[in-house]
């Protein structure tokens, strides 16, 4: 926490990274008002399923939303800087966090496997409907995952961030 | 994090994007409109045909009681029921053969928990497709798809999420086909 909170201090006295995260935070936050209850209107990316936004999902928008904020100005500062910044991790959560919920409950995964089915006959069609149940019924656990996967992103590029200004000293 | 790591992140965007651009919600797999086959469904221990809703026009809605979409749209279809009686407008609600294999209430346990007042609408029916109309109907296994038929026994739409598409079927269900059969 104590690096998070440093790396963030001396990443954040520079305006422009500041500016970086609100627009990243302003970018991200409707991006996953929108796709979070995807699951709800057949997967789609729809207007629409702003109405089916409850307590959870909008407490998990916001969250992911400024932890990608905050991850953003971090990385931008390693590369400028001339470091590695660790973006596996950042692009698992965001794409978990994304995806889960455009996945269940969608025509894509019954398409994309029977289509897989017809060129591969060994993989079963009703691979497609498995991958949905499970998502439909642990979509809290899975959005619960890709907010630690964020979190774990921001304290391995938070970690760089430190490391990276020690060395030069 | 590699080059090719974020083209595959692309091409997966991109793969979802693309076929909602195109149009996911159009499920038909021949064109329409074409001949509802005739397919059985189970209530009550008792085994029921679609011929059963001939000349009439409605909505066959197969659905697994898992799937979010199917819980969403049953409320809202269930705030449209006296529009949707109205007119007519039969519906017969079927939960998907064996619920997909996962566990979970049948059709009639679904309505009563979370769409009720469905349960006492005389246009609405609730039952369990067998192995036969899964073949015929959903060998895909959508969790979530209807089909709109009208009183000649034509598939005119074939679709998912009420959600999103309540309009259409209330626009289907106002419509009187081109011959006037009375629904």
């Amino acid at each position: 926490m104590n690096t998070i909170l440093e790396a963030l201090r001396r990443v954040g006295v520079q305006g422009r990274y500041r500016w970086i995260a609100l627009a990243v935070f302003a970018l991200f936050l409707p991006l996953y008002l929108v796709t979070l209850p995807a699951s709800y209107v057949g997967g789609l990316i729809s207007l629409k399923a702003l109405t089916f936004l409850d307590a959870k999902l909008t407490a998990f928008a916001l969250v992911m939303a400024a932890l990608v904020a905050l991850l953003a100005p971090l990385m931008l500062y390693l590369i400028r800087h001339g470091h590695r910044s660790a973006k596996s991790t950042a692009a698992g959560g965001i794409l978990i966090g994304v995806f889960a919920p455009m996945l269940c409950c969608s025509p894509l995964l019954p398409l994309l496997m029977g289509s897989l089915a017809a060129l591969l006959p060994a993989l079963s069609g009703a691979a497609g409907i498995k991958v949905q149940y499970f998502i439909a019924t642990h979509q809290t656990e899975l959005l619960a995952a890709a907010v630690v996967l964020l979190v774990i992103a921001l304290y391995q590029n938070a970690r760089k961030v430190v490391q990276g200004a020690a060395c030069r000293i | 994090m590699p080059v090719h790591t974020w083209r595959l992140a692309l091409a997966l965007l991109m793969a979802v994007a693309a076929p909602v651009a195109a149009g996911m919600l159009d499920l038909a797999d021949r064109a329409l409109p074409y001949p509802m086959p005739d397919a059985t469904f189970t209530r009550d221990g008792q085994t029921h045909s679609l011929t059963e809703l001939k000349d009439r026009r409605y909505m066959l809605w197969l659905v697994s009681t898992w799937c979010h979409t199917c819980i969403a749209s049953l409320r809202v279809m269930e705030h449209a029921r006296n529009e949707l009686s109205r007119h007519g407008f039969q519906v017969l609600l079927v939960r998907n053969h064996d619920n997909d294999g996962a566990p979970g209430p049948d059709a009639h346990g679904f309505a009563r928990r979370f769409a009720p007042a469905l349960l006492d609408t005389s246009n609405w029916r609730f039952g369990e497709a067998s192995a036969q109309m899964k073949r015929q109907l959903n060998p895909r296994q959508y969790p979530d798809i209807y089909f709109l038929v009208d009183e000649r026994g034509l598939v005119q739409a074939v679709s998912t999420a009420p959600t999103v598409t309540l309009d259409m079927i209330l626009d289907f269900a106002r419509t009187k086909s081109a011959e006037g059969g009375t629904p």
